[in-house]
């Protein structure tokens, strides 16, 4: 019961937040140099098109209207047609799901899991911790397009270890397990980019959580009861550390999405990045608006996942909202 | 096992060392490289030499004069973000906390949302929409970068509000403006600090990162146009992609090593 309040707790504010993040893209459309049918319909529209624009997104009606009816299309799920591919923009979101959703939970899997080792073990170590904690942050820091470049130029061009580049080998047509192969080797770089800078997030994030955690009275009990540093870190610590770590991952989407967009276009990876970056250059506005759409629903949608999970796995929080 | 050491003052001075060698060869361009960076100095795609230490483009333009000349947009625009940011989030963040009430609920209410969209796509949207300028960037950036320092601010302003100090120059008569100025402002910008480095270099990293994906001012020499050329030509010549993306990291990673005796936890780029 509890549960099902927080639940819709979440998703009602998610729905507010979606609204308000809708109606600043829609002011600035709307604030667009020349106006938002010109801004909708492209530098190189002809009449036709604009007027088609105009009386497809109900422009020669009142901004009140305007506003209801853009709400109102993208709550049906008509996001618009593709001036470069002329096809619906929700189809070309849809093919290109699956590539950027792979690249991103890898990556996120990765991330989490090496961030709370590295973590947890700098936090018990008081000299050599100093310096993995500094390396995160720099690593975190670092431009992710620049350590693809030298990922690239180092296990790709001089090792030769991992391919360059796309999603799988054209020349050759694989099926079942070894596509699936083929697959994982394509993405390894792509995923190693965008882990190695998450990574320094979250190892960052674990340090000091466990720092913290590290100068409780439990921690001080359990070595007077005798029991090894070893298990004292890994065993109680870490069960403190997990709530934070659990929630930050999935308020992590968002950031995700721009390092994957970033990692994407370095390896010609087919997936929304790709999309994006193309639709910025053939100044594609509605896939704009969509590929924006998406990211939005999932960045609000995975932080109300958050709200929930925090609650669950830290029954503190929940007794903290009342009965 | 355990007990926190110094190791803050470490990472601020190496920070600090660190953030000072793309700053100073910034400052010194005038002096090192003087005359205009865009004009080709020796041949097209020549690798690294003594004559050309970071080697030439493909209009044959020195690598390490169009750096050092091009950081100066990048820093001046960088640290403006990080002055603006900072300012707008000491502001909401005193009347947030100071005024409680409705406004501090819609107060915290934008904080939220201006933090749910990542900041990256919001950039790019202005730049598809109101053009590549650096301007409108620095805007968008501004406007949103200061909710994680609002919050902070106002947590603060909040805990402060009924302190006996407050609520004597408030009874001496101040008016909540000076009140706010005179007493709270003082106390809460220490807390700004640590946030104003970690502001620019995720204003650094979403410039380079707009250019990128080509998505960049064309017209302006800066580290991310460098970045965007340099990324055209990667696999040809490898020190046009290798050596703008390590200017910026020498300048991303000093400044976000520089704010860790303060705190730990926030990270800003992006």
């Amino acid at each position: 019961m509890k549960t099902l309040t927080t639940v819709l707790r979440a998703l009602a504010s998610g729905l507010v937040a979606w609204l308000l993040i809708q109606s600043a893209i829609f002011a600035l459309v709307q604030s667009a140099p020349g106006g938002p049918a010109a801004a909708l319909a492209g530098d190189f529209a002809t009449a036709e098109t604009q007027a088609a624009v105009t009386r497809s997104f109900a422009l020669d009606r009142p901004v009140t209207v305007q506003y209801a009816s853009f709400i109102w299309r993208m709550g049906q799920g008509d996001w618009g047609l593709s001036y470069h591919f002329r096809r619906p923009v929700l189809e070309l979101i849809g093919e290109r799901l699956l590539p950027t959703a792979m690249l991103m939970l890898g990556a996120l899997l990765i991330a989490v899991a090496a961030g709370r080792f590295l973590g947890l073990w700098a936090a018990a170590r008081p000299r050599g911790g100093a310096v993995v904690a500094a390396a995160a942050a720099v690593a975190y820091a670092l431009p992710v397009f620049w350590v693809g470049q030298l990922l690239v130029l180092s296990l790709g061009l001089e090792l030769k270890w991992f391919p360059l580049s796309g999603l799988s080998d054209p020349r050759q047509d694989k099926t079942g397990w070894s596509a699936f192969l083929d697959v994982a080797w394509h993405a390894a770089l792509p995923v190693l980019t965008l882990a190695v800078q998450q990574a320094g997030f979250f190892t960052t994030l674990v340090f000091t959580k466990a720092r913290l955690e590290i100068g409780k009275g439990y921690v001080r009990a359990a070595q007077a009861r005798g029991i090894p540093n070893a298990s004292i870190l890994w065993g109680h610590v870490a069960r403190n550390v997990n709530p934070q770590l659990a929630t930050a991952a999935l308020n992590r989407v968002g950031m995700l999405f721009t390092g994957a967009v970033l990692v994407e276009t370095l390896y010609a990876w087919p997936g929304l990045g790709r999309l994006l970056a193309a639709a910025i250059l053939n100044r594609d506005h509605p896939v704009l608006l969509g590929v924006f759409g998406l990211i939005a629903m999932t960045v609000i949608l995975s932080s109300a996942a958050a709200d929930v999970v925090q609650g669950w796995l830290d029954p503190r929080i929940a007794a903290d909202r009342g009965p | 096992m355990m007990r926190a050491s110094n190791e803050g003052w470490m990472g601020r001075i190496v920070g600090a060392l660190i953030f000072a060698v793309p700053l100073s060869l910034v400052l010194l361009a005038p002096l090192l490289f003087p005359g205009d960076p865009r004009t080709p100095s020796g041949a097209p795609f020549l690798p690294p030499s003594w004559a050309h230490p970071l080697g030439t483009d493909d209009l044959g333009r020195d690598m390490l004069a169009a750096l050092a000349h091009g950081g100066r947009a990048s820093m001046w625009s960088g640290g403006l973000v990080a002055l603006g940011a900072a300012l707008l989030g000491v502001l909401a963040g005193v009347m947030a906390g100071l005024a409680g009430g409705w406004l501090d609920r819609l107060m915290v209410r934008l904080m939220d949302v201006s933090q749910i969209v990542p900041r990256f796509f919001l950039a790019l949207l202005a730049s598809a929409w109101l053009g590549p300028g650096w301007v409108q960037l620095a805007v968008i950036l501004m406007v949103t970068g200061w909710a994680p320092l609002a919050r902070q601010i106002r947590a603060e302003a909040r805990s402060l509000r009924h302190a006996p100090f407050i609520e004597a120059a408030s009874l001496l008569g101040a008016s909540r403006v000076s009140v706010a100025r005179r007493h709270l402002v003082p106390i809460v910008l220490p807390l700004a600090l640590p946030h104003v480095p970690l502001i620019f270099a995720s204003a650094l990293l979403i410039e380079a990162g707009l250019c990128f994906l080509g998505a960049g001012d064309p017209n302006r020499l800066s580290w991310g146009l460098l970045v965007q050329t340099g990324q055209s030509h990667a696999l040809r010549a490898w020190w046009l992609a290798l050596f703008p993306g390590l200017a910026l990291a020498f300048a991303t990673a000093g400044l976000s090593l520089v704010p860790m005796a303060w705190s730990s936890n926030e990270s800003a780029p992006g």
